[in-house]
């Protein structure tokens, strides 16, 4: 089986589809890029797959790069999207689509990003926004997708305290994107480093057998079309002074669960482990609250978040996860000025335990997924953006999660150069340390524990 | 030229790219704690990240299984053996069903169940190929389909069924050894056997109740495979080894009763076939434990054999093939007799081809009634229904008498002659007559024989017997206490009589205690059963026409003989009597005692009995006298004067081995035989018959009135003698009495003038007992 996209055709046939529907689209401050990129693996101990370099062909378009406001969006089709091929390793191409709406005033239709938990965005937990996962590291919010209504005082009545107010509400879902994976003759291959490997053998009563995966389609109604509906509102501006808001979701999570069924193939002729994968949806409620204080340059806050799941509906063979109630409380402090933006925050997990269910329950705490990838941790961040001249510029970033038993630390920098209009460089690293422990086992991070890379690219700016 | 502003620009970037640069680099490589690989946990250490570990606990149990199995056959677990064992087989067919599929969803072939305990279960007890195939084969009976497959319907109801033969199968607990032969014979009773058979009828019967065995085509066959196979899946368990011991015995005995290819249709053959199955099987089980071994020296004692006996009976007409075919196959009587013979259970001198040979003889000669070239004992059919009524016959009228002794010796101390006469007075013959047959012709002739016995008591010389089966000869028969060993063999050789006379009898009067044998009969007898008589020692191969001699002493010698030229039943008894106390009882005893005393020389005689120095005898007869002859107290006595003196016993000693001596290319000087002492123990009974018959003063002698009334028996001898020489037969009681008063015949008038004036004027007085030895060693000439 083959999961992998062609980034680029389904681009083109996107921008083909805009204009055969003669919708207006942005074009002040629209950016395309291509790129070509390098990528390797600079652990001793990967071993994640066989090759350890990548070269990627990317494009990307994005409407947005100079919209900081929602006000400063245009009414038109707006779009951030983005593909990448790899040659020799169709698996790890994709498209990712974070954003592709269309703005007429208040109302968006399509897939748009919203700032609905502080929380959820700076440690990237999923909860109200899907995740763009092709690499775990270093995940990015998408967009939910259906018709969005954001009310919200005038922005250039400076007098009075501006309060904004997000109504969404969609009939269908799209979950998390993670990362492309193939499987051939029943055993997934390790072809994409991003990708969880799983057992390729189970030992029953002493003997060992090979496993036999099969991954089950849902049916695409059973996924796609479940309402979604989420609610946001907000007082005060975000950038300066002081900010609140309240957000609520009831909707399916973003990640989905993932059940199984495994049972021994006596055949003489076979004498294997079968698995059946069958994903399914499970809803939630998200409930979060944020408070803020920015000044000129010194900003602090505290967000908190309620998520209530619900349990995915299997038949009696299958074993899956079900999670308990959760909350999570995050304080922060923020930097900004003189172009740099950094900010310290901590976050604080307690419930959203796992309980297996099913035939395997008491034998499947390691394979099946936790609800967050890590429980109480902190994270570090700076950004800094110097332009040169005009059409040239530099910005760097860096980002430091870590566990708080030091179960884990995940560190990653990027280096953005652009030395002329339509030229520019980037240069990415990640490294990652994991405990050999419980704890760092139970952590989201724990099969990429090897995957330490630097990757280094071109753009062309058009 | 740069101004200072580009200048400062692009030192501004220079800094920034290095440092951006550092800070990748760094990120990358400035921290050991992200370049080192992780410490293993000690948790994990040696686990394989590519392999999950099942470990299903229902199942777990299973590695235990065969070892409950075991101890519940072999009776040494607790109760709950069973119980465990199959109760963890049942949770393992639910986890077999729950985390298992085939090649099909809905059902597995009997090679994937065995791939599946083969390979993940039982490591030390493989499923062989056929032990697969037997279960499938059990598993039709259980829940029907096919050999082939079992599907998951089929598995539930297996599982179903598992859990009711764990309620039933409790029942046989403690029960085990006794069913595999595996209990010391002192432990069990005859009810103990009984209670088994009861507890193996109810399982049987509940576990017919709960299968399907009535549309499946499994067969007797298919049962014993099963166990053969189970035995080395569980690794040869004591118990079962013991049960597949008797396996082919069990399938003789399957063959001959129920026959080779019996087909099994109706629910109610499949019950009736089971029960008799069983109930044979605890007819073997009731001999192995209390009948085998057992001298049945008491009355208490022999009521087991005679329910035994009617069992054995009642098996054999209920079973399958007598009701159907009416014949038992004589293919398969010999393949049975094989069985037990290879069984070694019980000890025989008789060779196999002997044994099968001589009951087809009995059934053709004896049963049959068809004597020597009359009927051909090699190409007889089997044995028939008719053969099998006269057994029953012949069994039910011993079995009378025997009742009446156990009755009799239980309700008495002393047991003598006039008890007899006055029990059978008492004993109500006809009720149990009744109980044994309806047919009124049967009936009368059972009631005959009855008579026939209950009239032997109170013969004037009725078979007296001692406690060491010695024929008793005295005078006065009333105040002899007979031994209850002694009246069982009494009643033994009436039934040997009876079919004696059945089988080669002539002038049939109806009765068939009416009945004689001739000379020529006997003699057909002795042909036909030569070699089986030399097996058992009754016949001595160097010995010419053993059958005539008989003949001659049973007229002769005993009580009731009168020299007719017939052997009458009477004359039968009291014969087969003499030879049993004289040359087995007596005998026995003396040949006993010679070897405990170190009198072999070493050889063998023709039976394989050692042969003795005779001066060893000799010394033991004058020694022992009184003991070996306990029951002839009169030949005691005169043997005590006769010991007194050396030249009088030594003339007793050569007049009696005269007689009993081997030919002479037989004997070797210094030696005595089996066959000599014996012939001398049972002159010794023939001389004392003799002289109880016609001593009617009692004084141990006899004059020439009670020796004139022997004349009669020995009549006929003396006068076809006399014609054989061309002499006139006109005066035989002189020439007998000449032999007994002189020892030898008389060769002519000049020897029997004299005589007959001695008689008439003086008498010719008394001779003793001597006198008789010697007129014996003058016949056998």
């Amino acid at each position: 089986m083959k999961n992998a996209q062609n980034p680029l055709i389904l681009l083109l046939l996107l921008i083909l589809l805009g204009n055969l529907l003669d919708l207006p689209m942005a074009s002040a401050g629209t950016k395309g890029r291509v790129s070509v990129t390098e990528a390797g693996f600079v652990s001793p101990d990967y071993q994640q797959t066989q090759r350890k370099d990548f070269q990627f062909i990317g494009a990307g378009l994005d409407t947005l790069t100079q919209a900081d406001k929602e006000e400063e969006i245009e009414n038109s089709l707006q779009g951030q999207i983005r593909g990448m091929v790899a040659p020799g390793a169709t698996v790890l191409s994709y498209l990712n689509v974070s954003q592709l709406f269309w703005k007429q005033n208040a109302l968006s239709v399509g897939r748009k990003k919203i700032n609905w938990s502080l929380l959820d965005e700076d440690f990237q937990l999923g909860l109200y926004q899907p995740l763009f996962k092709w690499n775990p590291l270093q995940t990015e919010s998408q967009g939910l997708t259906g018709v969005f209504l954001m009310l919200g005082s005038e922005p250039e009545n400076k007098e009075t305290i501006p309060w904004g107010l997000t109504l969404f509400g969609s009939p269908m879902f799209i979950p998390d994107q993670g990362p492309g994976y193939e499987i051939k003759d029943g055993q997934f291959e390790a072809s994409n480093p991003y990708f969880q490997n799983v057992p390729k053998q189970a030992q029953v009563f002493g003997e060992t057998v090979p496993l036999k995966y099969n991954v089950q389609k849902p049916q695409t109604d059973s996924v796609i079309f479940n309402n979604s509906f989420a609610g946001r509102a907000h007082i005060g501006n975000e950038r300066r002074g002081f900010y609140g808001q309240v957000s609520y979701a009831n909707k399916p999570a973003n990640q989905l669960a993932l059940g199984f069924d495994t049972y021994l193939n006596i055949n003489p002729n076979a004498n294997l482990a079968e698995v059946e994968i069958l994903p399914a949806i499970y809803f939630h409620q998200v409930t979060s609250a944020d408070v803020k204080w920015m000044g000129k340059n010194f900003g602090v806050g505290i967000s908190g978040l309620h998520e209530t799941p619900s349990a995915p509906k299997y038949k009696e063979e299958w074993t899956y996860v079900v999670y308990k109630e959760s909350n999570l409380v995050s304080p922060f402090i923020q930097l900004r000025g003189y172009g740099i933006d950094a900010k310290l925050a901590y976050i604080s997990i307690a419930g959203g335990e796992s309980e297996a269910i099913g035939k395997f329950a008491n034998q499947s705490d390691q394979f099946l997924p936790q609800r967050y990838p890590f429980q109480n941790a902190g994270v570090a961040s700076v950004t800094y953006r110097y332009r040169l001249k005009k059409d040239s510029g530099i910005g760097i970033g860096t980002r430091y999660l870590q566990g708080e038993k030091s179960e884990f630390a995940l560190w990653s920098s990027h280096l953005y150069y652009q030395w002329e209009e339509r030229w520019a460089m980037n240069l990415q690293g990640q490294m990652l340390a994991v405990e050999d422990s419980v704890a760092g086992r139970k952590t989201g991070y724990w099969p990429f524990v090897n995957n330490d890379s630097v990757s280094m690219g071109v753009q062309y700016v058009f | 030229m740069f101004s200072k502003a580009q200048l400062k620009k692009a030192l501004m970037t220079l800094i920034l790219l290095i440092m951006a640069i550092s800070m990748i680099m760094g990120t990358l490589v400035g921290c050991e704690k992200f370049t080192r690989a992780p410490e293993k946990d000690p948790a994990k250490q040696g686990q394989d990240e590519d392999t999950i570990k099942v470990e299903l606990k229902e199942v777990s149990c299973l590695k235990d299984t065969p070892k409950l199995l075991q101890a519940f056959l072999d009776d040494e677990g607790d109760a709950k053996s069973l119980e465990t064992g199959i109760g963890c087989i049942q949770d393992s067919l639910k986890a077999f069903a729950k985390h298992t599929r085939g090649e099909k969803s809905d059902s597995y072939s009997g090679k994937e169940i065995q791939n599946f305990f083969n390979k993940y279960l039982l490591k030390e007890n493989n499923i062989s190929d056929n032990f697969q195939h037997e279960i499938m084969k059990l598993k039709t009976i259980v829940v029907g389909g096919t050999t082939d497959t079992i599907t998951r319907v089929e598995l539930e109801q297996f599982h179903q069924f598992l859990g009711e033969l764990k309620s039933v199968g409790e029942k046989l607990h403690g029960k085990l050894k006794l069913l595999f032969f595996r209990k010391k014979q002192s432990e069990v009773s005859y009810q103990d056997v009984a209670d088994v058979q009861k507890a193996v009828q109810e399982v049987a019967s509940q576990i017919l109740d709960r299968s399907k065995i009535t549309t499946s085509r499994y067969q007797w066959v298919d049962l014993i495979s099963f166990f053969t196979e189970l035995n080395a899946f569980v690794g040869d368990s004591k118990g079962l080894r013991e049960a597949l011991k008797w396996v082919p015995l069990a399938e003789s005995v399957k063959v001959l009763f129920i026959g080779e290819n019996a087909k099994l249709l109706t629910e109610q053959e499949w019950r009736a076939s089971v029960k008799w199955t069983i109930d044979t099987y605890a007819v073997i089980l009731k001999f192995f434990y209390t009948i085998r071994g057992s001298e049945f020296k008491s009355a208490d004692e022999w009521p087991v054999l005679t329910i035994w006996l009617d069992e054995v009976l009642k098996g054999i007409e209920a079973s399958p093939v007598m009701k159907e075919k009416k014949l038992l196959d004589a293919k398969a009587i010999d393949r049975l007799a094989e069985e037990i013979y290879d069984l070694k259970l019980f000890k025989t001198v008789l060779s196999l081809e002997l044994i099968k040979s001589s009951y087809r003889k009995v059934l053709v000669h004896i049963f049959d009634r068809l004597p020597g070239g009359a009927g051909d004992p090699q190409n007889i059919s089997g044995l028939n229904e008719r053969h099998l009524r006269i057994f029953k016959r012949e069994y039910n009228i011993w079995k009378i008498g025997q009742m009446f002794l156990n009755d009799v010796y239980r309700t008495h101390k002393d047991v003598t002659i006039p008890v007899l006469v006055e029990a059978t007075k008492k004993f109500d013959f006809k009720s149990k007559i009744k109980e044994m047959t309806q047919e009124p012709l049967e009936q009368r002739e059972y009631e005959q024989a009855w008579i026939d016995y209950a009239m032997s008591f109170a013969w004037e010389k009725p078979l007296l017997f001692d406690s060491e089966n010695k024929l008793v000869l005295a005078y006065t028969k009333n105040l002899v206490k007979n031994s209850f060993s002694g009246m069982s063999l009494h009643n033994f050789i009436r039934t040997i009589t009876r079919l004696l006379v059945f089988g080669y009898g002539e002038k049939n009067s109806g009765a068939l205690f009416r009945n004689n044998v001739s000379e020529k009969g006997l003699m057909q007898l002795e042909e036909d059963f030569r070699e089986f008589g030399q097996r058992i020692g009754f016949l001595d191969p160097r010995t010419e026409n053993p059958a005539a001699r008989t003949f001659k002493e049973a007229n002769w010698f005993t009580a009731d003989g009168n020299g007719d030229g017939w052997m009458t039943p009477r004359e039968t008894m009291q014969e087969l009597a003499a030879l049993i106390s004289g040359g087995q009882s007596v005998a026995g005893q003396i040949m006993a005692d010679l070897e405990n005393s170190k009198c072999e020389t070493g050889d063998k005689d023709p039976f394989d009995k050692p042969i003795m120095k005779e001066a060893c005898f000799v010394q033991a007869l004058r020694a022992n006298f009184f003991k070996y002859f306990g029951n002839m107290q009169w030949m005691v006595a005169d043997f005590a004067k006769i010991n007194k003196d050396d030249n009088q016993f030594t003339a007793f000693y050569q007049s009696i081995m005269a007689v009993a001596r081997l030919k002479p290319e037989f004997h070797k000087p210094g030696q005595i035989e089996y066959a000599e002492i014996r012939t001398v123990t049972t002159i010794l009974h023939y001389v004392e018959t003799l002289v109880i018959v016609y001593d009617k003063n009692g004084n141990q002698k006899l004059d020439e009135t009670e020796l004139s009334a022997a004349v009669p028996r020995f009549a006929s001898f003396i006068e076809q003698s006399l014609k054989e020489r061309g002499q006139s037969s006109d005066n035989i009681e002189d020439i007998f009495l000449y032999l007994l008063y002189n020892g030898q015949e008389p060769t002519g008038y000049s020897d029997m003038i004299p005589f007959i004036a001695k008689r008439k004027v003086w008498g010719l007085g008394e001779v003793d007992k001597l006198n008789i030895l010697k007129v014996l060693g003058a016949f056998k000439k």
